[in-house]
């Protein structure tokens, strides 16, 4: 499930106090900056992201209109921010931590090149992580060391996966999207009803507040056993439903909801299928799509039933931010699963 | 049952251009030309896919990288990430403009970070970006919803795209 | 005396060079193309190594800040900027075409003009001159079509210098002016007038080998850096170069100039001075 690894550096030497270690996570994977410092496998001293941070006039300079790829211009003030906020110095940190895949290769590489440059300078471990794999590990910064096996649903931007986790470091993708991701698919529907992208939070806003009445949409792969999962024939028959209506006003909320269902069965469904079918004694939903409040209510009354446990991030941890990569790289330096300064970044994860 | 339904046989390239159109019955036929159009490109392609959502770009782009000698299971749509490279021989670039906003935001990422210059470049939504792509020899390609089948349409000013019209010709059952 | 470290990744090439004491004391320069990325700080590791200097010994880094690659421009400036941070050493950018204007010879009299390609038929476009021993900008870098460029330039020499994909002959220089028209890269329509002034004016640099094209350029430059003209220039200017702010970003038929540095706190730099030559 990581990226192929580079050469191995060498276990960090044991010190003789047993200090919890100081870690820097950096993540510019996609549009957003973000950096967070953490202290043993769950203390978050600093948990930073520019599009957030530069809303507040501490921040200094003038606010921009939108933080997108600056990650050149904004990198430095944010980690003089979260070191400032963490009370700590270069010299104190143990290791540094960066996403090194997937998003936007040119994005990505200011946050490994920097990050190396700080491993390099401070002569500490670097440690590349998979963002799609540190999206469920906010559950373990929230929740603490969770039972394994584990099956975590991750629908994060592109992604819709299902992965099933043994223990720390060990895990494979058991299901996946085939063509649009559920975000994706989210998305772009509330972009037919003319939400601007994305569309996510209106959509979630108008399922908690509507019942589908009489509206119903197919949903995809759902009783053919597979954990796969298939979102781009709900999103057409949205765009048909919306060309048979040739104009006339549409219920929008019902509507909405509806389609919302659709995509909440498949998901639920097939999560709980692969829980059962791995026997696992939980259940995490992490990602962009897992910040859905109806999403989260389907899933605990579904869970409930089932008798599986389930856990899921705040909101604020659903999102793309550093600290969730802080805490997978914990886990990897107490290990000893460090990378060399040769990381590479990749666009893709590795199929 | 015939799986394509020729338009328009392909005009004469040169001057005017080449065009041709396709009725896809299903996705298998849209599968099926994505195979014909990816065997039949030029090395150093420029594949601008138009459509509706739903309309089956990313299916179309699936198969032409499959030909390409892409693992399928790898091609995602870009739509987050904007671009995706697909290591091989060659490699290709599938890239998503969906997301951008103004055609501004596209300068703040590096052309050859896009637009590869030495491989096969694919670009859903690339409306955003023509005015940096004028000039580059490109082949379009427009589909459309056609009650529940699709109908794509193909155009190129330049010759180097000549055997995907002649591979897409192919594909039509003799009338 | 000045300790510094250079580094311009903003085309296709890796180049480094390390000052020692005000000598040039070791470069690296090596076609990566993307691989810039995965090689730059063990290289930069070794290069120290070899000049025998701790990264904390360094006064003063140099980086290439563009115009050029995007994603270059960014790889180099990121290890700068960071090193630059840690270290508390000032960061001074360098722009592209003032790297390549002191690669000619500083015999050259007058004005010259150095174009840099940028995508089809846009190219940077600066006049420099040689003075007192230092290559010294005229005028701000300008991003133009060729043909204007060309109006501009009348007879003057003129440097054409290309980067642009990874070309088939690795071993070949990056193309230091000695390209006819029909040589220019796609998409760029450079006038055939300049690509021939361009070989007279350059004839005595270009017997330089071109594994070794940029590494001269670097170290030259920072020769040049390291005394008069910082000296006069002013604070703000200093500051500004010491923030290194990335000035790839190119606007289509504007003036060329670098963002303004919105995300950034006010922050006294430190103001560096050279070193004087009593000290050791």
């Amino acid at each position: 499930m990581s990226a192929p690894p580079s050469a191995r550096a060498a276990v960090p030497s044991a010190r003789a106090s047993a200090r919890p270690a100081i870690g820097l996570a950096i993540d510019t994977t996609f549009d957003d900056t973000s950096v967070a410092l953490i202290r043993g496998r769950r203390e978050v001293l600093a948990d930073l992201t520019l599009s957030q941070v530069a809303a507040h006039a501490e921040f200094g300079g003038i606010v921009p209109e939108r933080a997108s790829r600056k990650h050149l211009e904004a990198i430095h003030p944010l980690l003089d921010h979260a070191l400032a906020q963490a009370r700590i110095g270069w010299r104190e940190l143990d290791y540094v931590a960066v996403s090194n895949l997937p998003g936007l290769l040119g994005s990505i590489l200011v946050g490994t090149t920097v990050a190396k440059t700080l491993a390099w300078v401070l002569r500490r471990p670097l440690i590349g992580v998979n963002h799609i794999e540190a999206h469920p590990y906010a559950n373990f910064l929230v929740h603490g060391e969770l039972p394994f096996p584990l099956l975590h649903l991750v629908a994060a931007g592109g992604h819709t996966l299902l992965i099933h986790q043994r223990a720390h470091f060990e895990g494979e993708i058991v299901g996946r999207s085939v063509d649009d991701a559920a975000g994706e698919c989210v998305d772009k529907v509330a972009k037919m009803f003319g939400y601007p992208f994305p569309g996510g939070p209106e959509v979630d806003r108008l399922a908690l507040a509507h019942a589908p009445g009489p509206y119903s949409f197919p949903r995809p792969m759902l009783h053919d056993g597979s954990l796969d999962f298939s979102f781009s024939g709900l999103k057409t028959a949205l765009l048909y439903f919306l060309k048979q209506q040739a104009g006339r006003p549409v219920a929008e909320g019902p509507v909405i909801a509806a389609f919302f269902e659709a995509v909440m069965d498949v998901l639920v469904t097939k999560t709980l299928r692969a829980a059962r079918r791995f026997r696992t004694a939980a259940v995490t939903v992490s990602g962009g799509l897992a910040a859905s409040r109806k999403l989260r209510e389907r899933f605990e009354e579904r869970a409930r039933e089932a008798g599986i446990a389930l856990y899921y991030p705040p909101a604020r941890l659903c999102t793309d931010n550093a600290a969730m990569v802080a805490c997978l790289a914990a886990y990897r330096y107490e290990a000893g699963r460090c990378d060399g300064l040769d990381l590479e970044a990749y666009a893709n994860l590795p199929p | 049952m015939s799986v394509f339904r020729p338009g328009a046989p392909p005009a004469a390239s040169g001057a005017a251009g080449a065009e041709c159109t396709l009725h896809l019955a299903s996705a298998a036929a849209t599968r099926a030309a994505g195979l014909a159009l990816g065997r039949a490109l030029p090395a150093r392609a420029l594949v601008l896919v138009r459509g509706e959502l739903g309309a089956g770009k990313t299916t179309l782009i699936k198969a032409a990288c499959e030909a390409l000698g892409i693992d399928p299971a790898a091609v995602i749509s870009p739509t987050y990430t904007l671009v995706n490279i697909y290591p091989g021989s060659p490699t290709v670039y599938h890239v998503d403009l969906f997301r951008l906003e103004r055609p501004e935001a596209l300068l703040e990422l590096d052309e050859r970070d896009w637009l590869q210059p030495d491989g096969p470049t694919f670009i859903e939504w690339p409306e955003i970006a023509e005015p940096l792509l004028a000039g580059r020899p490109a082949l379009t390609v427009h589909l459309f919803h056609d009650g529940a089948a699709r109908r794509m349409r193909v155009r190129s000013g330049a010759p180097e795209y000549a055997p995907v019209f002649a591979a897409l010709a192919a594909l039509a059952p003799d009338a | 005396m000045t300790h510094a470290l250079a580094i311009d990744t903003t085309s296709d090439y890796l180049s480094l060079a390390v000052l020692r004491a005000g000598e040039p004391a070791g470069s690296h320069y090596a076609l990566c193309g993307t691989a810039i990325a995965r090689t730059i700080v063990q290289q930069i590791g070794a290069l120290l190594d070899g000049a025998g200097l701790a990264p904390e010994a360094l006064d003063v880094l140099f980086v290439g800040c563009g115009p050029g690659s995007f994603t270059g421009t960014r790889i180099g400036m990121s290890v700068a900027l960071t090193l630059g941070r840690v270290l508390g050493r000032p960061v001074l950018g360098v722009d592209a075409l003032s790297i390549i204007a002191a690669q000619t010879d500083p015999g050259l009299g007058g004005t010259f003009h150095v174009l840099l390609n940028c995508v089809r038929d846009e190219v940077y476009h600066a006049p420099f001159r040689w003075r007192g021993g230092e290559v010294e900008a005229l005028a701000p870098i300008r991003l133009t079509t060729a043909a204007r460029a060309a109006a501009e330039i009348g007879r003057a020499p003129c440097l054409v210098h290309r980067f642009g994909s990874v070309q088939p002959e690795p071993a070949a220089p990056p193309e230091i002016a000695v390209q006819s028209a029909s040589e220019a890269p796609t998409g760029t329509a450079v006038p055939p007038e300049i690509a021939v002034q361009s070989r007279t004016a350059v004839q005595s640099r270009t017997a330089v080998q071109p594994e070794t094209a940029w590494r001269p350029g670097l170290a030259a430059l920072l020769a040049g850096l390291t005394s008069a003209p910082l000296r006069h220039a002013q604070p703000d200017a200093l500051r500004l170069l010491a923030v290194g702010l990335p000035r790839y970003l190119a606007r289509p038929g504007g003036p060329f100039e670098p963002p303004a540095p919105v995300y950034l706190k006010s922050e006294a730099f430190r103001t560096w001075r050279p070193q004087s030559e009593a000290q050791p």
